[in-house]
Formats: C-alpha cells, sequence, structure tokens
C-alpha cells in the first residue's frame, strides 16, 4: 500500500508543461439537425470548444457573447462549438435556448458524456477550451463572469492568422 | 490519527499539490512516445465534521467530532485515439479532539451497507476504462455511459443533481457513417458517487445483488436532410429471475416548414414478468407496458414555441433498489420544472399511470435584450395504491419567468434574472376509500438571480423561496415546547439565499442563508447514514448560516473552503431522488488538473 501511494506520488509530481499544449483529441457527436459533427472538421481553424447546459445560468450569460464572437470573427478562421451536456430528457430544452437567442456557432449534443469524459469529466460547467489550427489546445478556461469574453477573444485573435 | 490514516493524508494532501502535466511527447522527431498526453485530474476533499449538541436540556452528549478526507484521482492517458484510464478513491477516517479528550475511531461503511464493517481507510478502483475514437468507429471497454432516444428506455449517465455516477461496466461499439449510425452494447451497471459528498460504499450493491446486467443496441438512419429514423431494444437484468426488455422506435424531423418547425417522436415498448399470487403460490406472469413521447418546437420570428406530451404506462420499472437510493436505468423526460418540485416525491413523474403535456413560449426581445417564458405543465395521474402513489390525481403548474440583462457603461452589467410559479395538485376521488390521503396540495415557488458586474468585480446574490401547502382528510396534532397544536392544514417552508462577491472571475467570497421548517428535509430517518443530522429531532425550524471561499488561482487549480451550516435536503431528478446530508464545520476541496 505505502509503495503504491509512493509510486502515485512520483508519478503526479512530475515537473512538465501545463493542460495546454496537448493534441486535441477528436470527438464525434450529434448536431442538433442529428448529423454527426467532429472536431477535425474544422481542421486548421481555430476553435473555441465550450460546455453548457440548460441549468447553467453562468452559461447562459456566456453565450450571447460567444454568438457576438462567432459573428464578428467567423470569416476569419474562427469556429465556436458549442457542446450541450444536457440529459436526453432535456433535450427540448436545448433547442429552445439556442433558437431563442438565434445562437448561430455550432451546437452539439454529449448525451453520452463522450466528450465530457475526455475534456471536462467533473462537469464543470460554463467550461471552455480553444484549439490553435496545427490541433494543439492552446487555452482552457473554467467558469464565466461578465467581462471574461475580453480574455477569450483575445486569445482567438492571438491565434488567427494575421492579416 | 493512526499511522496508515497519516500516510494517506499526507499522500492525499501531496497529490493536491498543484504539481504540472506529464507530457509524455508531441508530434515532434525524436520523442519516445508521441503524440502521448497523459491528464491526472485530483481532487482532494477534507471535511471537519462538527457536532451540535441539539438538545442543551438533556443529558446526552453531542456525537463525537470527526475528521474526514477523500482524495480522488483520474488518469487518462491518451496516444491518438486511443485512451486508457482509472478512476480511484482514497477514503480516511480519524476521531476529533477536544483537548485532551478524542472520540473514537469513526467507522467506514463497507460495502453491503448498513452492515457496516468497520474499517479505517479504504482505497476503491472505481472506474476503468480503454477507449477507441476513430472518426467511424468508436470501440469502449471498461466504464462507459450510454443513452438511447430520449432517456425513456436508456440513461446510464453521470447524474451530479442525484450525487450518481451511474456507468456501464462491459463493451461498447459504435459505428457513425452518414447515413447510418449503429450502437452495440453490454455491461454491468456501475453506481459511484460523483461529488464525494457521500462515501462511495453506501451506494453500492451489496454483495448479493450485484448490478444489473444489460445488453442493447441501436440503429439510426438518415433517408433524406433534417429526417432521423432510429430503432432500439434493450435488455436489462439479464442474469436474474425477473428479467426486463424494451424494444422501441424515434423518428426525427427538423427544419420542416421552411425550417420553422422541429419534431421528434418516440415509441417504446416494455416486456416484463410481475409475481402474482395464484392458488396460493407466487408464480411470474407475463407483463407489457408502454410510453410514449413527443416534442413540437415552432420558431416564429422573436417567439419560440414548444409542446411535449407524454403517456406513459407500467414503463416505470426500469430501476431496481439499492441499499440508500433507487438506482433508475433510465431518466425520461419529466415535463416538470425540476428546481422548484425537490424536497418532494414528485408524483407526477413517478407513476406507472401517467398522462402530461407542457407548452412552453419564449419571448426574446431584440431591442431590449429582454428575455419573457410562460410555459404550463398538466398531467393525469391515474395510478393508485400501485408503485409509487395513494391517489389519482391532476397537476398543474404555471409557470413565468424573465431574464434582462442592463448594460451601464462600458464595463458594467446588472443582469436580472428570475421565475415564479405554482403547482397544485388536485386529488380525484374515484371508486377507492381515500380517507388516508391527502386532499390537496399546492407549492408556490420564486426564484431570483441579480448579478451586477464592474469591471473585474462581479457582485450575485440568488434567492430561492418555496412553499408547500397541503389539508389532511382529519386533523393532525402535534406537541412542540410543551403546547399541542391541532388542524387541517400542514406545510412547508424553505429559502436559500446565497450572496457572493468575485474578483476577476478567479476568487469568490460567499455567504449563504438557508431556512427550512420542512420535517421532510430535518428527517431524523436519514441520521448516521448520510451525514451530520442533528437538528431534526423535534421537526423545529432551523436556519442555516455557512460561508465559503473559492479560489481558481490558475485554470488549472480550484480551491473550495467551505465553513458553517449545510441544510440536507432530498434532491430530486427526472422522478430519482435522494438525501443529501446537512452538515456543520468546516470542509475543503482541491481540485488539480494536471
Amino acid at each position: 500500500m505505502r509503495r503504491l501511494l509512493l509510486a502515485l506520488c512520483l508519478v503526479l509530481l512530475v515537473p512538465s508543461s501545463a493542460f495546454a499544449g496537448e493534441k486535441a483529441t477528436d470527438f464525434t457527436l450529434k448536431s442538433l439537425a442529428g448529423d454527426n459533427v467532429s472536431l477535425s472538421d474544422y481542421k486548421g481553424k481555430v476553435v473555441l470548444v465550450n460546455f453548457w447546459a440548460t441549468w447553467c445560468a453562468p452559461c447562459l450569460k456566456e453565450m450571447p457573447k460567444l454568438n457576438e464572437m462567432q459573428a464578428e470573427l467567423g470569416d476569419k478562421g474562427l469556429q465556436v462549438i458549442s457542446i450541450s451536456a444536457d440529459d436526453p430528457k432535456d433535450l427540448a430544452k436545448v433547442k429552445i435556448t439556442t433558437k431563442r437567442m438565434k445562437y448561430t456557432p455550432v451546437v452539439l449534443l454529449d448525451t453520452e458524456a463522450k466528450a465530457l469524459s475526455t475534456y471536462n469529466p467533473n462537469k464543470d460547467m460554463p467550461y471552455t477550451f480553444i484549439v490553435s489550427p496545427d490541433g494543439e489546445i492552446a487555452h482552457t478556461k473554467k467558469g464565466f463572469t461578465e467581462g471574461d469574453e475580453t480574455k477569450l477573444k483575445q486569445w482567438v485573435e492571438e491565434l488567427l492568422p494575421k492579416g | 490519527m493512526n499511522r496508515p490514516t497519516l500516510l494517506l493524508l499526507a499522500a492525499s494532501i501531496l497529490m493536491a499539490v498543484p504539481a504540472h502535466a506529464v507530457q509524455l511527447g508531441g508530434e515532434k522527431p525524436g520523442q519516445a512516445l508521441p503524440g502521448a498526453n497523459l491528464k491526472v485530474n485530483n481532487t482532494f476533499y477534507y471535511k471537519w465534521n462538527f457536532f451540535l449538541d441539539d438538545d442543551p436540556e438533556d443529558d446526552l452528549p453531542p456525537h463525537a467530532q470527526y475528521h474526514e478526507f477523500i482524495d480522488r484521482i483520474r488518469a487518462d492517458l491518451q496516444i491518438k485515439q486511443f485512451s486508457v484510464g482509472a478512476q480511484v478513491d482514497i477514503v480516511g477516517l480519524a476521531p476529533g479532539c477536544v483537548g485532551d479528550t478524542c472520540g473514537k475511531q469513526p467507522i467506514l461503511f463497507g460495502e453491503g451497507w448498513p452492515e457496516d464493517r468497520p474499517q479505517e481507510h479504504l482505497v476503491q478502483l472505481e472506474k476503468i476504462w480503454a477507449k477507441y475514437q476513430g472518426k467511424n468507429v468508436q470501440i469502449e471497454l471498461g466504464d462507459y455511459y450510454a443513452s438511447f432516444g430520449r432517456g425513456i428506455v436508456l440513461a446510464m449517465l453521470k447524474k451530479p443533481e442525484i450525487d450518481q455516477d451511474n456507468s456501464l461496466l462491459g463493451g461498447r461499439f459504435d459505428l457513425l457513417t452518414k447515413p447510418i449510425d449503429f450502437t452495440f452494447l453490454g455491461g454491468i451497471s456501475n453506481p459511484t458517487q460523483v461529488s464525494m459528498e457521500l462515501r462511495n460504499t453506501q451506494i453500492r450493491n451489496d454483495d448479493s445483488s450485484p448490478g444489473s446486467l444489460m445488453v442493447g443496441g441501436q440503429f439510426r438512419f438518415r433517408p433524406t436532410t433534417g429526417l432521423s429514423i432510429g430503432f432500439h431494444g434493450v435488455g436489462y437484468d439479464l442474469i436474474e429471475d425477473e428479467t426486463k426488455g424494451t424494444l422501441g422506435a424515434t423518428i426525427e424531423a427538423n427544419g420542416l416548414a421552411q425550417g420553422g418547425l422541429d419534431l421528434f417522436l418516440e415509441a417504446d415498448g416494455l416486456f416484463y414478468k410481475e409475481a402474482v399470487s395464484s392458488e396460493g403460490e407466487l408464480i411470474l406472469e407475463d407483463r407489457t407496458g408502454y410510453a410514449i413521447y413527443g416534442v413540437m418546437t415552432a420558431y416564429l420570428g422573436a417567439l419560440t414555441l414548444t409542446v411535449e406530451g407524454k403517456r406513459f404506462k407500467d414503463f416505470q420499472k426500469l430501476r431496481r433498489d439499492g441499499p440508500v437510493v433507487v438506482m433508475q436505468y433510465v431518466l425520461p423526460p419529466t415535463l416538470e420544472h425540476e428546481p422548484s418540485v425537490t424536497e418532494d416525491v414528485n408524483v407526477a413523474i413517478q407513476s406507472n399511470d401517467v398522462t402530461g403535456y407542457r407548452a412552453r413560449g419564449d419571448l426574446w426581445l431584440l431591442e431590449s435584450d429582454t428575455t419573457l417564458w410562460g410555459s404550463v405543465s398538466g398531467s393525469l395521474n391515474d395510478e393508485s395504491v400501485q408503485d409509487f402513489n395513494d391517489e389519482r390525481e391532476i397537476m398543474i403548474h404555471p409557470q413565468f419567468g424573465v431574464d434582462q440583462p442592463i448594460h451601464l457603461g462600458e464595463s458594467a452589467t446588472l443582469h436580472l434574472n428570475g421565475d415564479i410559479g405554482y403547482r397544485h395538485d388536485f386529488p380525484l376521488h374515484k371508486d377507492e376509500d381515500t380517507s388516508n390521503f391527502l386532499r390537496s396540495w399546492g407549492l408556490f415557488h420564486f426564484r431570483t438571480d441579480i448579478g451586477l458586474t464592474v469591471g473585474d468585480h462581479s457582485w450575485e446574490l440568488v434567492s430561492t423561496y418555496r412553499r408547500q401547502h397541503f389539508t389532511t382528510p382529519q386533523e393532525v396534532c402535534w406537541t412542540i415546547d410543551g403546547e399541542e397544536t391541532c388542524s387541517q392544514e400542514d406545510g412547508w417552508i424553505a429559502m436559500e439565499n446565497a450572496f457572493s462577491y468575485t474578483i476577476k472571475g478567479k476568487y469568490t467570497f460567499a455567504v449563504h442563508v438557508d431556512f427550512t421548517d420542512d420535517n421532510v428535509v430535518q428527517n431524523p430517518l436519514t441520521n448516521g447514514a448520510i451525514g451530520n443530522l442533528h437538528y431534526d429531532t423535534q421537526w423545529q425550524s432551523s436556519a442555516y448560516l455557512g460561508g465559503s471561499v473559492i479560489l481558481k488561482p490558475i485554470s488549472n487549480l480550484e480551491i473550495s473552503i467551505f465553513g458553517g451550516s449545510q441544510k440536507a435536503g432530498i434532491v430530486c431528478t427526472g422522478g430519482a431522488c435522494r438525501n443529501v446530508p446537512a452538515f456543520t464545520g468546516v470542509k475543503s476541496k482541491v481540485s488539480v488538473n494536471f
């Protein structure tokens, strides 16, 4: 037992870089229209992936900001993907929420926690990560308070092709 | 604390230190394991449980205080599309001391609760998995989550609202292509916990009742854009006498009427056996049940209109009893606004004969950025003296809400959000003797969320209020402080208020003030099983005052500390409910992503 714990401690304390900088693992989820959509479909773009849920009040405050960002930077190479972590029983609410706010980013349904278990196993909401055009995770962010959109936009713009 | 406990505590604290990631290589020449990442999340919980003297006038001393720590490690090694991982929990307890006097070593409940096995600590492998996630083919072995359709026949998922992490331990194969999807899965239910508020061992099945073996499949095809047709089937409890099975179909059409209308319909049949008495002997007879659920969403400019309907008959058999909480294999649409009906059995959801609808309209006013919504749900629960209910009834529940951000300059925003509603259950007295049943039932509720942000500073006040009222057939008498009161009217009030201040989205300071006089919340029956419920014995009104600090200095690290009292309660979602423990003392959580 002591050896096991010691080994665990040693493994976990190995110094290295942070979570950001990893290659993003691909996932395939259903869109609201029922199609299969993969992260790799947007290879070469800056992809902002945002986990949200209809029961998450900060998420609903963040989504209009992401909507604006997609409208402003979509032509420059940004793709926002919003992954709903709602249970299958609540999918009607997902449609209501996204339709009523005229939400233009891609909305995917992770009813079986496939992307969640890879990127956000604690189901923290909202949770955002930004993938660079070469497929690396450049930034991660948990939670949202008003004003955070400025930081998100800055991160995205740093990754977008210049000019 | 003895030596092993100290060792575990030290190891857990070490592991909670914000260390760095283990990157085994990028896709660069000369690296040993190209494209490999080891992700580790470590969450360490520490609780110092106080027990106040609930009645200072009696001779009984309060429970001895004790320390409790739990460490959860989740490691996931990813190499391109492959990943392997595991989740391990380490749990330990130690007696608390006041001066020179220490309590006894507290008992850690073992598997098969309530037949506890005294233990001081426990190391438990909770989940283990291996995955291949290709673009068209996905294979999962070990623990995985699964749901079919709208969760009516299968929803083995993580449910944080009720602190259940229900995975299937087995294998799963998915084929995903543009025109068709195919899924085949099999496994044994593996319920564990999400938040560690309760210790894992308490929701595990006991030794004599292993998990449910399930096998299922789903086939979906898309003959044209926007149209999806699916078929699914699941077998449950396949290693037991009372094997059950479901067969069902779904049809989903999106973008009808020039993109202004979406439709979804699901129909399922349940085939099961039920024990009936025949000539003095119990025999198993074949039975069938069915479920139908549909939803239509129309987009009419600024107005979004949704209508849902369901009809369930003898369908809520897809569950198994557990030592503390019922485990459901499913999570069907409830047509209810769940946060408003917690701490209530919510009969309209749990019923073997229920028909219901919900209509909801959302209006978004672009000019003022205002969202107004209203909904009315209604159900006819026609089950009596069966699995869940002892009274037929009609339920009606209107609700209204508003969301309004107000921009007060370049860096200041005031955000107002709130809803209000009232649910009433009208009993239907048919042929049965209903003399023992409640006559009527009502729940008034409202919630407000007021947030103000100025630059890097945010303040938020969230308040909820619920008042339940019911009338009993006969007068009920009770005594409090020697004074007898008799009435046909009864009910409870519950309030939760939290005021928080956040700086730069990283540092949050909060004060919580809760109140309840609900005898369900303060039920003494859960004492000992789920924590420190010491307010309950006389069903007295109780206020709960607590404070918390949440620190997120860097994106990989979260530290939270809570001190004070926390209200116990029953939390329900999707018709499954469980108790969460009351607590007095100090508890902390450190969560690190490596």
